[in-house]
């Protein structure tokens, strides 16, 4: 009995602090790479969730926010006649570049027009300053984008296609990897900006339907009606479009969901590695369990129990430091990068199992085992 | 006392005697020398391939608008006429320029016009350091022609030799392909001359404004002058609106421009610092709870009469052993992973030497460091109690 105290008492708890951490670095890591991906996932949906709409209209040629391609706004008019369609607000973006006031260095950032005498968006942060949007050449910037967009404070002075622009007032947004940063302007200062752009070319048609409408049957509707020349998409469809973008034209989305791939990989096998390292390390005390007549169920639970309780022991730190992580990367990109509750429960979920089954297989082997021959 | 020969042999049978708890150590470690390696390679992915492009032309000195801060993301054109003011410099052999700009291609099958990057270039001049392109620069002095990118993304539809498709609704012929990559600002690429780039622009006034400005600047120097010399002589000169880059300076600002102004770069940098962190940790607890598991047998080398020394000497001889064992296959299926990846995204992932040995190095540290902390338990513990 002298090695199981020994082990107990001395080396015990550092061991099983050491297997602890390690089952606590492999589940972070995979929070970590989760997040990443998450932003990726968030940043398609980013700009569609401030803004109202049951369905949108838009290109045969949309590919996501930053690349909408433009329809006719004699659409917006059509639609508009529908008994079923409460309003159509028109929505105007374009890409440019944002001159840094301190360095001089032109930056990406997206640009979203509309009538301020029709707000778009869901919630009343812009609201208050409709009345700056309507002056000229006065505009709103994400106060999340990217920090090196530079000075950003209102009543500042910069540069848009040439033309000399004021900060209006801010917004909180964070468009993630659509581009640097985001502004917002009224029409009139869209043409300003882009004289050789048309309030007849429409990005997005913001469609509301009246209380009591069919969603489904005025898409069809739509659909019938707009084809070829624009299409009709739910807020779902809308997104998922976006989603497929980053997914598969760019390298971003595939680079962070193989990340995601190495993580679990590398989690799935190191959890199995120190569960079973643990299992086989205690293999005298189960011995001398059995030895003593214990039964197998006995013997299956304590172990099951073991698996279990480095599993949560591991997830409590690792689930810590990854809101620790975020924090930091929000901070230093503003990236859309939030713990969900789906991604807490499986991730923790996946741990238990995957240290229960390791301890449980490796376990099987001792149980097989004669007690003597354990010693 | 046993001879330096046999101790090997020891650590050696040591870790070998039980195949389960070998297997297993071993694994965790390659493991954990996996992640890193991904990490590594994900950053290094991100950086080499922004400056691919960079590295297939052919000049000592390039010329950027000073509001560019890469020529990847966000290239700022300037006047064509400072390209002209360039070749007055002595020392200059030439000075050529590149339109850099992003045109829509329409894919044949599909009809969805897409995003691709179009590199515009005088076919008389030789700006390109690739011989395949250089080989096919005759061929691009026909009208509406271009060469295309055979590693451009999937999306474009077919682009090889003899298909005919729209870059912005004027149609183009494939004359040839070159080997380039995408990157992470651009998922394709194609070349075609100066001329045709201008057709692409119908609107007159932006015509002319297009005549006159480009986005890159190329510059060879005789060699027998001193290029620092020169570079120092046109920053003076162009110092308004221009930035005067030697090739390694044009290199290292798009690979800082990625790692620290962009959200991509920051994602890739934490990845490696934490996977470095991660996998470091990972292989420590490894080798020690490896060691752990042991103990019986280095309490009897201990009860034999073995001196402290020579314990040590084989706890930490086989903890690198096993590190060792677990780099090798780490590296060789962060290679096959690598090879996957680079093939369907058409991204270089490479390894640096430097970066191999880092984590070479930094496995050694932790299953040295490991088995130092195990050995001092083994010592201070009384051989009996071992058992």
């Amino acid at each position: 009995m002298i090695p199981l105290a020994w082990r107990n008492v001395v080396h015990k708890k550092f061991r099983t602090a050491v297997a602890v951490a390690g089952v606590s670095f492999a589940v972070l890591m995979i929070f970590l790479q989760l997040g990443f991906y998450g932003s990726v996932e968030n940043t398609a949906h980013r700009v569609f969730d401030r803004l109202a709409f049951d369905l949108v209209i838009v290109s045969p040629h949309y590919r996501y926010i930053g690349q909408p391609d433009k329809f006719p706004r004699e659409r917006v008019y059509q639609v508009k006649a529908l008994p079923e369609v409460e309003r159509v607000i028109p929505i105007y973006t374009e890409s440019t570049k944002w001159k840094n006031v301190d360095t001089g260095a032109k930056r990406n950032i997206m640009v979203l027009g509309f009538n301020p005498l029709e707000y778009p968006f869901r919630e009343s942060e812009i609201r208050e300053n409709l009345s700056t949007l309507q002056k000229p050449d006065l505009l709103l910037i994400d106060n999340l984008s990217l920090p090196i967009l530079g000075s950003t404070e209102a009543g500042r002075h910069t540069e848009i296609e040439n033309r000399r622009v004021t900060i209006g007032g801010h917004f909180n947004w964070g468009i993630g990897f659509s581009a640097d940063g985001i502004i917002i302007i009224s029409d009139q200062n869209y043409l300003r900006l882009f004289p050789d752009n048309s309030l007849e070319e429409v990005s997005l048609g913001l469609i509301t339907l009246k209380p009591g409408a069919s969603r489904e049957a005025v898409q069809q509707n739509l659909k019938n009606i707009l084809s070829p020349q624009a299409r009709v998409l739910t807020r779902q469809e809308v997104g998922d479009m976006d989603f497929d973008f980053w997914l598969n034209t760019t390298n971003t989305g595939p680079m962070f969901g193989a990340g995601v791939i190495i993580a679990f990989m590398v989690g799935m096998v190191v959890l199995y590695q120190i569960l079973s390292t643990e299992i086989l390390g205690n293999l005298k005390e189960y011995a001398t369990l059995k030895a003593m007549g214990y039964e197998n169920v006995f013997f299956t639970k304590v172990v099951l129990q073991h698996g279990t309780l480095i599993a949560i022991l591991g997830f409590i730190p690792a689930y810590g430091l990854s809101f620790l992580l975020y924090h930091v990367t929000r901070v230093a990109t503003n990236l859309p990068i939030y713990m969900t509750p789906l991604r807490t429960i499986s991730v923790l979920v996946l741990s238990i199992v995957m240290c229960t089954l390791s301890a449980y297989l490796t376990a099987g082997k001792v149980k097989m085992a004669d007690p003597g021959e354990l010693f | 006392m046993r001879t330096r020969l046999d101790k090997v042999p020891i650590a050696w049978a040591n870790l070998t005697h039980n195949h389960k708890n070998l297997a297993n150590a071993l694994a965790g470690i390659t493991f954990a020398v996996l992640l890193m390696f991904m990490q590594v390679g994900f950053l290094n992915s991100l950086l080499d391939s922004t400056v691919q492009f960079l590295k297939i032309l052919d000049g000592d000195l390039f010329l950027i608008s000073k509001q560019t801060a890469s020529t990847s993301d966000n290239e700022e054109p300037f006047a064509r006429a400072r390209v002209f003011q360039a070749r007055r410099f002595p020392g200059v052999l030439q000075a050529h320029y590149v339109h850099l700009d992003r045109k829509f291609w329409k894919n044949t099958e599909n009809h969805l016009k897409k995003n691709i990057r179009v590199v515009a270039i005088d076919p008389d001049v030789p700006v390109f350091l690739d011989p395949e392109i250089n080989s096919q620069l005759e061929d691009l002095k026909k009208d509406d022609v271009v060469l295309v990118d055979r590693l451009s993304k999937k999306h474009f539809g077919p682009i090889t030799k003899g298909v005919r498709t729209e870059i912005e609704d004027r149609m183009f012929s494939v004359v040839g392909n070159f080997t380039l990559g995408t990157d992470f600002g651009h998922s394709g690429t194609v070349i075609m001359s100066d001329k045709n780039f201008l057709n692409l622009f119908k609107d007159e006034d932006e015509l002319n404004a297009e005549r006159k400005r480009v986005e890159l600047g190329l510059i060879k120097i005789d060699p027998a002058t001193n290029l620092q010399r020169i570079q120092e002589d046109m920053r003076k000169e162009f110092a308004q609106d221009l930035l005067v880059l030697t090739r390694e300076e044009i290199i290292a600002m798009e690979r800082y421009y990625w790692l620290e102004g962009t959200p991509v770069g920051f994602v890739f940098g934490l990845g490696t610092v934490m996977g470095f962190i991660v996998g470091t940790i990972i292989c420590y607890q490894v080798l020690f709870t490896d060691i752990l598991n042991r103990l019986q047998q280095f309490a009897t080398i201990k009860a034999i009469g073995y001196s402290n020394r020579y314990l040590v000497g084989t706890v930490v001889r086989q903890s690198l052993i096993l590190a060792v064992l677990g780099f090798l296959p780490g590296l060789l299926l962060s290679q096959v992973i690598y090879h996957i990846i680079s093939r369907l995204l058409h991204l270089p992932m490479n390894l640096g030497e430097v970066q191999v040995i880092l984590v070479l190095g930094l496995t050694l540290v932790m299953s040295a460091g490991s088995g130092l902390i195990a050995a001092r338990k083994i010592l201070d513990a009384d051989p009996a109690e071992l058992f």
